[in-house]
């Protein structure tokens, strides 16, 4: 089942080899650490490039979104088995 | 020649199950949005039900009441092509992209690197692995040529590889299906099984001139060819960097639409993206086409031009003023068309020199040049203010892949 969020999220990761890795976000108050990167692709809407993190934190699936113009994150998606 | 075929398996629905574990394994169809009635590709799991690309949700639900639907994201399947070229492409520089989900190698002036081609083909499947994703497999052809490295690949077990040498190549040719051969359709098929061809090696024995006079002067000898395994003309493009002939749009609509405005709104928006593909390109057009589509029915009309068009406004003049509106519409409509074909570069074409057609010239390259910053229809015309903007999607055949790649 899929639950679409669209909510400003923090993220915390290792900026390595020219590339980025989210290892935890926080959202609600609540951090969630980010045990697997299942897919990342990027999206472009005229100048803007935003790149998405399907990653898994516990039983759940987010998608995490990264607007490299504004530098934002948001959680687009959370995905619960069942 | 040392051709590698790479066919990524069940593309969309893979990636999807990449992107999340829990879909992995499990029968998952998808389709263009939820509430549409078409499976645009389905899992391999649900293929072992019998679900197949084009199944309706229905029928898929009937044969595997199991299936979960995903709405296909085609940004993301089209961002994978892109990766999956770059990774193909730092094994040999000759590389042709296929379609979204298929290229072909020409590995001959790198065997010297590899070895042989089986090598390769495993090198190609771990550097996979590991840039796609665990989930993402591909079967890889191997053979002398294109059609035959494309045929090889239909034997290839999913993440690994089948090669036809001249010892097999009689045996394949004898058993594989007519249709298993590109180029050769249902039509062909059929046609051929009616001339009591069951087999491709039949054709070998066929005297040429009743070849040529059963299946006319292409197909005729095209067929020889084939069952002789040599290359298809139809490959012959892959060498080639020749500009797109055309530039077309359709869609489906979820229902039957009766309402007028919405009709309009559809036909601008479809000549909107395929004249600013045409743009892009810097290219123009000069033969228009359009076609409606009913339950039962059909309606369409083309018109070809003696001067090249680019702009929306005269494309929209022509096809929805001057052929629509004089059509007494007598169905509703669930598919639409559009299409400019007949393209040439511009820097091909005398300009045009009349002071509207400049005026409009500067018009629509600023409006590129809005869009290209905010995004597509950031500015649109007053027909599609209200209206939900149907957004540019990329196809399974990647037709228009010069467009897509023109960076």
């Amino acid at each position: 089942m899929e639950q679409t969020i669209g909510e400003t999220i923090s993220v915390l990761g290792i900026f390595k080899n020219a590339s980025f890795t989210p290892k935890k976000f926080k959202w609600n108050n609540h951090t969630y650490p980010i045990e697997n990167i299942t897919s990342i692709h990027e999206l472009k809407d005229g100048e803007v490039v935003k790149r998405r993190y399907a990653v898994l934190s516990g039983p759940n699936l987010y998608l995490l979104e990264y607007n490299r113009q504004d530098e934002t994150w948001e959680l687009v998606q959370i995905w619960m088995e069942g | 020649m040392t051709i590698l075929h790479v066919d990524l398996n069940s593309y969309f629905a893979t990636i999807e199950q990449q992107q999340n574990p829990y879909l992995r394994g499990k029968p998952i169809g998808i389709v263009k949005d939820i509430g549409r009635t078409c499976i645009i590709a389905a899992s391999r799991e649900a293929k072992q039900h019998g679900v197949k690309t084009g199944s309706n949700v229905h029928d898929a639900k009937h044969l595997c009441p199991q299936i979960t639907l995903v709405k296909a994201d085609f940004d993301k399947y089209f961002h994978y092509t892109k990766r999956f070229y770059t990774l193909i492409e730092s094994f040999t520089p000759k590389v042709h992209l296929f379609s979204l989900d298929e290229a072909f190698l020409d590995a001959t002036d790198c065997m010297n690197l590899y070895g042989s081609a089986e090598p390769l083909a495993e090198k190609i499947q771990e550097r996979m692995y590991k840039d796609l994703g665990s989930w993402v497999t591909a079967s890889i052809g191997i053979s002398k040529n294109y059609m035959l490295a494309k045929l090889a690949g239909e034997y290839a077990p999913k993440g690994g590889y089948f090669r036809i040498t001249k010892h097999n190549l009689d045996e394949i040719l004898a058993t594989c299906k007519l249709s298993d051969i590109c180029g050769i359709g249902p039509r062909l098929a059929e046609k051929l099984k009616n001339t009591g061809v069951t087999n491709l090696l039949q054709i070998r024995t066929l005297d040429d001139a009743i070849l040529k006079r059963r299946f006319g002067p292409f197909w005729g000898p095209e067929l020889k060819r084939i069952a002789h395994g040599q290359d298809s003309h139809l490959f012959s493009f892959l060498d080639t960097n020749e500009y797109m002939k055309g530039v077309g749009r359709t869609i489906t609509g979820f229902r039957l639409c009766d309402d007028e405005d919405q009709i309009r709104q559809i036909i601008r928006n479809l000549i909107e993206e395929a004249t600013m593909k045409t743009r892009q390109m810097d290219m123009a057009g000069r033969h228009l086409s359009i076609f409606l589509e009913g339950e039962n029915r059909i309606w369409h009309r083309h018109q070809t031009l003696k001067y090249y068009v680019r702009h929306p406004d005269e494309v929209f003049a022509l096809l929805y003023n001057g052929f629509y509106k004089r059509w007494q519409r007598s169905f509703p409509i669930i598919r639409f068309g559009v299409r400019v074909s007949l393209l040439k570069p511009m820097s091909e074409i005398s300009g045009c020199w009349l002071p509207q057609w400049q005026k409009r010239e500067r018009i629509w390259k600023a409006v590129d040049t809005i869009n290209e910053k905010y995004g597509l229809f950031s500015i649109r015309p007053g027909t599609l203010l209200k209206s939900k903007i149907i957004r540019p999607e990329v196809t399974g055949y990647l037709g228009d892949k010069l467009y897509q790649f023109r960076d």
